[in-house]
């Protein structure tokens, strides 16, 4: 206080001075100046450090974003961690904010030290703001269920900058539906009457909403008097409830004060699960009803054996008053409350370690220490009404609870090498046959180290997987073979390394239904853990159970209403564009490796939608009365020649619009039965992949010559020409399976490639064909490099317009990814190569431009490419990466093996 | 310690006798539809079997030979066949050049206002 009153005074004392001359005049101001620039730079305030880790929902580091407490901010370095010291106040409103994601908001009254910050990915595009604006949310997912995204419409000229001007030329608008269950959205839910009482909200779903400048800089908001459309669908634990709930207000959180604030009104729509209204200020959005009685909080005590550190999840239960959002902050010390919840409800307390994962062994006792069944809690009474329903420490008015764990518990993760992420990545506990990395820790640091055994769960239900022992650099052509694997874990807590992989007997039939049981010292020993995963593989689609049906058949819809960025419409272009000129990927050598990439992008995209789901074969070697049946991929239609099949009321299929000017975009087959065995029909039929007695594919020893010049005695001619071409018009043509340019219309055309695949996948295991060259032979004919070689490897070998399209060799970049377009002869690529990305309204006169953009990385880590990358025709052939085992695709095909 | 001996002998020989007896059973099947894929294919080419046995043998065919496709052409082409056979034999073929050839030759054959 006394360094301020005598700045004030030197102030005025500088003031006066200034009316004299001379460089004594001076004095008085570079005091000034210095006293100035020493507080400046003054920390002494600054001694609330505050320090954290921001990742996306896939635990990968987010560089670059802002991180504000109340008026301080700093951004996140490249590997997403951040220092900021603050100056002590009573409350700390913490932001952080990144382009490409949703907003994160935290309110506490300590310093958080070593948070994890989670950030969800936003979906966000280029909008002019002069014009009508709708954004759709991309992520489908929401709770692990397939259900759409939240929609937000701006009318045109409806948004200004703080100082009330008008953006000029395109923004950047973003929406995220956030999973409230996954502890998504603001972790403050207090809002205030305008007697200033003190209250909460219980929320049916959240949205964020942003437009900002192109660079970043800055954020608009709505003008004064407009308004936007809102869809916003109900979080699944709240759907039972919500039709109770007719109507209800729209909150937006102010980052400024923490709370949450009226921004309109909605009504419930029944039909598609959403609340419907109109919104008039932008910022994280929820629809809740606010409740101002019946608020209750929670003392949570630690016992030793709980290190400050680990996070805990509030989630509703029964009773009392049901609410969608889950509480879910890290417990900074040992003493710690949840607060704004409501009282006489019981809700289920989770801890999750450092990597999100939930510890089993967690113990919740009362004050008498009788532990709670299944760590379920009453929140007790209320708190006497206009109260501060955020109560100080120490939480007396609160209900007591302590928190302890009982016996040590083991961490997995899989697809991982130490160093862990900040999470554990719930996209990659996939496999295939081929071995993957994967790890295991004592979850919390124990007395000693502990000998445990991994184990597949018994009784098995679902997949099953094999272990092996870590090796570096893992050898060539091995996969893990043992059904069981021991290991010491040191009491550190450090992560001890060994390799896995799926069972070849025993894929899964369900999400993450093939459990890793980690058993005490011997496979008979206490249970130490569990880790759940998915033994992911292309299978018979004649076989498959009901619920793998779905999840294909749902997400090929979900993939189909998808607007922008890569969706079924533009995949479906890309591969009529891909057959028309410098055709490539028909009757030339890259057939089957161009097939293979491009099934591998939809299906990593279709993983996006619903992790658990593959691809699936039509194995036309035998009769698919499952497969061509109204619950899956259609019966056929009765009446003309053609027809649009006939599907069930509940499949994802019935209605399917394919986009194109034929028949109005009606869905055509021919209408021949399909449910027969082709080879009964006496008619062409597919050449069988390896019959005992017909000619079969697999007799063809060498991959050879597929030219323009027909069939020729090669495995590749043969698949392509002798079983490819007749599929597309079994059993007599017709609709839109015939023809390259609309083929991929139909959904069809993915089970029938798949089969192409996995025919070029048995081959290549039958004749050791494995990686780029085997046994000295190169697998693919056609060493050369287009580009760089000179040589057209023709039989006069000289550039000849007729022979190999480029695209052609080994080392060649394949269209569309390469990003070429035009030119002439073989060099020619197909047209309609951009910037620009499809959306229905393109349809169907201004078909989608195929944007430049080279194959994208692989989620999943260990898997190509780790970046986005052209791919060329050798990236494909090692599928399984058997020779590079961090190069593997990620799909295999049942009875395929390693 | 002989009894187990001996147990362990008579195991192995059953298995060994199993495996024999399934192996055997899978080499007489295939030769048998072998058998059955040359008679039907016999069959279709026979002239001097009726029609009716001879479409009905079409079926039997399974995926046809290099030999096969080739006499399938010709008898697509052969105007002294019936025209049912002509028509199956043609629906029997992959869809090749030698297809394409032919059907394009039998198009010009016809009376303009078949076409």
């Amino acid at each position: 206080m006394a360094g301020n009153s005598l700045n004030k005074y030197s102030g005025v004392q500088f003031f006066r001075d200034s009316k004299s001359t001379g460089i004594s005049s001076m004095i008085p101001f570079m005091y000034l100046f210095f006293l100035i620039l020493l507080l400046s730079q003054c920390k002494c305030n600054k001694d609330i450090l505050f320090s954290g880790w921001v990742v996306d929902q896939r635990g990968q580091a987010i560089a670059d974003a802002v991180v504000r407490i109340n008026n301080d901010d700093v951004r996140t370095s490249k590997d997403g961690k951040f220092k900021l010291a603050v100056n002590a106040k009573e409350e700390y409103f913490i932001s952080v904010k990144h382009a490409e994601h949703a907003d994160l908001y935290r309110n506490s009254r300590t310093a958080l030290k070593d948070q994890v910050y989670i950030l969800p990915d936003a979906s966000v595009k280029v909008v002019d703001p002069a014009a009508t604006v709708t954004l759709v949310d991309e992520r489908p997912v929401i709770d692990g269920i397939i259900r759409a995204g939240a929609t937000f419409t701006l009318p045109p000229n409806a948004l200004v900058d703080e100082n009330g001007n008008a953006p000029s030329g395109t923004i950047r608008g973003a929406i995220a539906t956030l999973d409230l269950s996954r502890g998504e959205g603001p972790q403050e839910w207090g809002i205030t009457d305008g007697s200033g009482r003190d209250g909460f909200l219980v929320s049916y779903g959240a949205v964020f909403i942003e437009f900002s400048s192109m660079d970043g800089s800055k954020v608009y908001q709505l003008k004064s008097g407009m308004s936007g459309q809102l869809t916003l669908p109900v979080t699944p634990s709240m759907e039972s409830f919500a039709p109770a709930t007719p109507s209800t207000p729209f909150w937006y959180y102010d980052k400024k004060d923490g709370k949450w604030h009226e921004a309109g009104s909605s009504s419930y729509d029944a039909v598609s699960g959403s609340y419907k209204g109109t919104v008039n200020h932008l910022s994280t959005i929820n629809t809740d009803i606010a409740k101002f009685e019946n608020a209750a909080c929670l003392a949570i005590t630690l016992d030793p054996s709980i290190t400050p550190g680990h996070q805990l999840r509030i989630r509703y239960h029964s009773g009392g008053t049901p609410f969608g959002q889950v509480p879910t902050f890290t417990m900074n010390d040992v003493l710690n409350a949840a607060w704004r919840l409501p009282a006489n409800t019981n809700v289920l307390l989770e801890l999750l370690n450092a990597g999100g994962e939930v510890l089993s062994n967690l113990v919740v006792e009362d004050p008498a220490g009788t532990p709670l069944v299944n760590t379920v809690v009453n929140t007790g009474a209320a708190l006497p009404s206009g109260s501060n329903l955020w109560p100080p420490t120490p939480f007396t008015t609160c209900k007591q609870i302590t928190l302890k764990l009982g016996a040590p518990q083991v961490e997995i993760r899989i697809n991982e090498q130490a160093p862990a992420l900040a999470i554990d990545n719930p996209t990659d506990d996939y496999l295939t046959w081929a071995p993957t990395y994967a790890m295991a820790r004592l979850a919390s640091p124990g007395p000693g180290d502990v000998n445990i055994v991994l184990t597949n769960d018994n009784p098995n239900i679902g997949g099953n997987v094999r272990f092996a022992p870590h090796a570096s650099p893992w050898p060539n052509n091995t996969t893990a073979t043992a059904t069981s694997l021991s290991l010491t874990l040191p009491a550190s807590g450090a992560w001890v390394p060994f390799m896995v992989a799926g069972e070849l007997a025993t894929p899964s039939i369900d999400d993450k239904d093939a459990i890793i049981e980690v058993h005490e010292n011997s496979a008979a020993g206490a249970v130490m853990g569990r880790k759940a995963l998915m033994v992911r593989v292309r299978k018979n689609a004649n076989t498959l159970t009901l619920g793998e049906k779905n999840r294909l058949l749902f997400a090929f819809q979900k993939f189909r209403n998808k607007v922008g960025g890569m969706n079924y419409i533009l995949a479906q272009e890309i591969h009529r564009l891909a057959s028309q000129a410098g055709d490539e990927a028909h009757h030339q050598p890259a057939f089957l490796t161009w097939h293979r990439f491009f099934l591998l992008q939809i299906e990593r995209e279709l993983q996006k939608i619903d992790p658990s789901v593959a691809l699936h074969y039509w194995d036309w070697d035998a009769a698919a009365p499952n497969f061509f049946a109204e619950d899956f991929i259609g019966a056929a239609g009765s009446g003309a020649f053609t027809a649009e099949p006939d599907f069930s009321l509940t499949n994802p299929l019935l209605g399917w619009d394919t986009d194109l000017p034929f028949s109005g975009g009606e869905l055509r087959r021919n209408t021949a039965d399909h449910t027969l065995e082709p080879g009964s029909l006496g008619e062409a039929f597919m050449e069988p992949l390896d019959d005992p007695v017909d000619p079969s594919l697999v007799n063809f020893p060498d991959y050879g010559e597929t030219g323009e010049f027909g069939l020729v005695s090669s495995f590749s001619s043969h698949v392509e020409r002798s079983s490819h071409d007749v599929a597309h018009g079994w059993p007599c043509a017709g609709g839109h399976m015939v023809t390259p340019t609309r083929s991929a219309a139909d959904p069809l055309f993915y089970f029938l490639h798949c089969q192409i695949d996995r025919e070029w996948a048995y081959w290549q295991q039958v004749h050791n064909r494995l990686g780029v060259v085997s046994a000295g032979v190169l697998t693919f004919p056609n060493p050369q490099h287009y580009e760089n070689a000179g040589s057209w490897n023709s039989p006069s070998n000289t550039p000849d317009p007729n022979y190999r399209q480029k695209g052609s060799y080994l080392e060649d970049g394949l269209w569309p990814w390469d990003g070429t377009t035009g030119g002439a002869g073989v060099e020619q690529r197909p047209p309609n190569i951009g910037t620009g990305v499809g959306s229905p309204g393109d349809r169907p006169n201004s078909l989608p431009t195929i944007p430049a953009t080279a194959f994208p990385a692989s989620v999943v880590p260990n898997l190509w490419p780790s970046v986005a990358t052209i791919p060329l025709n050798r990236h494909c052939i090692d599928y399984l990466g058997r020779f590079n085992p961090i190069n593997g695709l990620g799909f295999c095909y049942s009875g395929v093996p390693y | 310690m002989y009894k187990k001996q001996t147990s362990i002998i008579l195991s192995l020989v059953f298995s060994l006798i199993l495996s024999m007896t399934l192996c055997a059973q899978e080499i007489r099947d295939t030769a048998r539809l072998r058998l059955n894929k040359q008679i039907a294919t016999n069959t279709f080419f026979d002239k001097s079997k009726s029609t009716n046995d001879r479409l009905n043998a079409i079926k039997g065919m399974g995926y046809p030979e290099e030999a096969t496709f080739n006499r399938l052409i010709s008898f697509a082409r052969d105007k002294s066949e019936d025209k049912d056979i002509r028509l199956a034999a043609l629906k029997k073929h992959r869809y090749d050049q030698a297809y394409f050839n032919t059907v394009l030759e039998i198009l010009a054959d016809l009376p303009s206002r078949q076409v």
